[in-house]
């Protein structure tokens, strides 16, 4: 059984659990994801999962590699589910086996991680609407591109929820941090985000923020989530459409 | 002229309106292949919102294409 695989098919963990009984082993951690019924504020009745099997498979096991190598941890499995789900059910397991729990948590949680972040799969939500959404696509797609055939307005969020930076740039948002400079200069060497304009400064002179209506997405990061949400109602209530605000802003992702 | 297999997922899939076709073309990387296909099919989809594989490996939008090579855009993921 290859350490990553894809899945048509309801599976059950247990089995696969099974396989990852290491006599040298003395801790054993999983992960699972389940299809929730809400994402972004509209309620969800099913899901679609589409792969690019071929590179989704090939990256999945460069995943499971590195965690191996990082956290020295004794077996990793790690199954996805393709097709279509209901609610509640089974998307994604991972699970490890190592010595000590340490690196098994640290490994479980670095694969689902790097899975959500880097394999090619697409989820597409229905909602009782009756329309339909690729998830982290529609916002990328130019106006024009609105295809589901009717013309109702969608309620924008005024929060949206990222598990890191990296994956909030990669859904084509333009990070804004608007943290004061005391605060950013506590920040760790790698989290630097180069946009940065402290809301102390747009309090005082609000025209700084104009250029925020280019054509762009916006996301605002402050280190609560507080912050950031009141200045992202006030850009709407200027007519800046494409701004949003990061839920519960860094802490969240360190946390 | 060179002729590319390229193939479709999720939301360009949709877009198209195709799952994969053979594209005779004069563009040099993958980045122009992805131009001209936008116009041709109406792909509404920031290329820098997305990413591209060659050959079943990922590349980069300035990859040189030869004839034969299969392309896959990329757009954002959403797994787990």
């Amino acid at each position: 059984m290859p350490a990553f695989s894809l899945s048509a098919e309801p599976f059950s963990p247990e089995a696969l659990r099974v396989e990852l009984a290491d006599p040298a082993c003395g801790g054993y951690a999983s992960f699972e994801g389940w299809v929730r019924n809400h994402n972004e504020g509209r309620r969800v009745l099913r899901l679609e999962y589409e792969a690019y099997e071929a590179l989704a498979l090939k990256e999945g096991e460069r995943i499971v590699a590195e965690a191996l190598e990082r956290f020295g941890v004794r077996r990793i499995a790690c199954v996805h589910r393709v097709g279509g789900l209901a609610i509640g059910e089974l998307a994604v397991w991972v699970g490890v086996s190592a010595a000590h729990r340490d690196e098994a948590f640290a490994a479980c949680r670095y694969v689902i991680d790097e899975v959500k972040q880097r394999l090619p799969i697409w989820k597409k939500e229905h909602y009782p609407e009756g329309d339909s959404g690729w998830v982290n696509c529609e916002r990328c797609a130019q106006p024009s591109a609105h295809a589901h055939g009717h013309d109702h307005v969608h309620p924008e969020p005024l929060e949206l929820e990222f598990s890191s930076l990296t994956a909030a740039r990669a859904a084509g948002y333009e990070l804004v941090d608007v943290r004061e400079r005391w605060e950013r200069d506590a920040d760790p060497p790698g989290l630097r985000i180069t946009r940065h304009l402290p809301l102390s400064e747009y309090m005082n002179g609000r025209s700084r923020l104009d250029d925020l209506n280019d054509g762009g997405r916006y996301l605002i990061v402050c280190a609560h989530g507080v912050r950031s949400l009141a200045l992202t109602e006030e850009l709407r209530a200027h007519g800046h459409a494409a701004v949003y605000s990061l839920r519960g802003g860094l802490a969240a992702l360190r946390a | 002229m060179k002729s590319i297999e390229v193939h479709y997922y999720a939301i360009l899939r949709d877009q198209a309106g195709r799952r994969s076709e053979q594209v005779e073309t004069g563009a040099a990387t993958a980045g122009e292949l992805f131009d001209e296909l936008a116009v041709r099919h109406g792909l509404a989809l920031a290329r820098d919102a997305m990413r591209v594989a060659i050959n079943d490996e990922f590349g980069d939008w300035q990859h040189s294409l030869r004839s034969g090579d299969r392309v896959v855009f990329i757009p954002p993921v959403a797994g787990g």
